[in-house]
């Protein structure tokens, strides 16, 4: 709780710069009009501060703020929420891709920082990543195979 | 208050990042062909090779290595309010899930399959912890979420998840379209668990994968289209999750029995 309180004056002044930034991409990228974007974002932000708060004040360490945002917002759209309507409609008025633009933008200066370690990475990271993508559809469509075979579907 | 005052005073850095997405924006998705290879570029790629080079031309001073640390809190605010998009949408789908059979579901953990062959690669190519971050699984935004959230923005591990998206959302359907060729050209799976399994990426992945299925099974285009769509969405609702309770235990575990039988060759 202590620490919930040292840090919500940056969290928030943090979530408005956020809104700001994903709202003028939704408009300027994705023709949705300033008052559609407006109350998709301020639910998504309150899930966020929801998320945030919970994991201040549960003390299980390993569910971090990242899965109880996820918990929240899966919770809140699912068929058993009230409100689910409502905020499946709203937030389907703001694009996926409105919100990663500004983050990459940031995640553009941590790059930069850190350029002569990624550069250091270069093709083996190409490498891996293949083998990454390529692992995963492979293991997932045997598994595929597997599990019909088991449940004959 | 005086870290509330730090994050607002860096009006530069903000402004720079303002800048940069609405030109992103204005550019829009490009896509580049090179005979057969296409290449698509998206505004999230375009603003953060924006800020890189505004960042590079260091007499610009504009962005510096000063402003890693609240570049990197407003990342995780960022990645937060996309967690709960995501999180929005898979909880408006829970219903197709539950429809779509036991086999669709199960075949998802294969997500974790990626950490038995790619970690070992990218300790043998010499990686420390970057190979944490790359290897846990097919990393996506929520991946980058969960790396963030979990090792910080500066961190090596960050570095790998970063670049395994990065080369993923830019190379990854070319890949995705020929593994998939070549795994039902061989016989290796059945063409309707190789549309489940294309779904594991990102949707850009599973389009150019599920493409070079219909052309060689014409006939199934409905039902691989189907499996492919619901496995998409099911890896994106487990992918958290299944990050934080097994994926990433799994491969701190591996992470470090392997690097003890490398230093004991190496010895």
């Amino acid at each position: 709780m202590e620490k919930l309180r040292e840090n919500i004056d940056t969290l928030l002044a943090a979530l408005v710069l956020s809104i700001i930034f994903s709202l003028i991409c939704n408009v300027v990228g994705y023709d949705i009009g300033l008052a559609e974007s407006l109350p998709g974002l301020l639910i998504l932000a309150g899930m966020s501060l929801a998320g945030f708060v919970l994991s201040y004040i549960v003390p299980i360490k390993k569910i971090s703020s990242v899965l109880w945002i996820s918990f929240v917002s899966i919770f809140l759209a699912s068929p058993i929420s009230p409100v689910s309507e409502q905020i499946i409609y709203h937030v389907g008025n703001v694009s996926l891709m409105a919100l990663c633009t500004p983050i990459l933008a940031y995640a553009g200066v941590l790059v930069g920082k850190d350029w002569a370690a990624f550069k250091e990475l270069g093709f083996k990271a190409v490498l891996v990543s293949i083998v990454v993508i390529a692992g995963t559809f492979l293991v997932s469509s045997m598994l595929g195979d597997f599990f019909m075979m088991i449940f004959g579907s | 208050m005086e870290k509330k005052a730090s994050i607002l005073k860096e009006y530069r850095l903000h402004l720079t990042i303002l800048f940069a997405s609405i030109l992103a924006e204005l550019i829009g998705t490009k896509v580049f062909s090179i005979s057969d290879i296409s290449i698509a570029l998206s505004p999230l790629i375009w603003s953060m090779i924006i800020v890189f080079i505004i960042y590079m031309i260091k007499p610009l001073k504009l962005v510096t290595e000063k402003d890693a640390p609240n570049s990197n809190l407003m990342m995780g605010i960022g990645l937060s309010l996309l967690m709960a998009k995501l999180g929005v949408t898979s909880g408006a789908s829970l219903e197709q899930i539950k429809d779509a059979g036991v086999a669709l579901v199960l075949q998802n953990f294969g997500n974790l399959g990626t950490i038995l062959l790619a970690l070992p690669l990218a300790l043998i190519l010499g990686m420390k912890r970057e190979a944490v971050g790359m290897s846990h699984a097919l990393s996506r935004e929520a991946n980058v979420g969960l790396i963030q959230d979990t090792y910080g923005g500066e961190s090596a591990e960050f570095r790998g998840v970063m670049a395994v998206y990065i080369v993923g959302t830019l190379f990854g359907p070319i890949v995705m379209s020929v593994l998939s060729s070549v795994a039902i050209a061989l016989g290796i799976v059945s063409p309707l668990a190789a549309s489940m399994g294309v779904g594991a990426g990102s949707a850009s992945m599973m389009t150019a994968g599920l493409a070079s299925l219909i052309e060689a099974y014409p006939h199934l285009e409905a039902q691989m289209t189907a499996f492919a769509g619901l496995s998409n969405l099911i890896s994106s609702v487990i992918a958290i999750p299944l990050g934080v309770f097994l994926g990433l235990p799994l491969t701190e575990f591996l992470y470090d029995k392997l690097t003890k039988i490398f230093r004991r060759r190496s010895a």
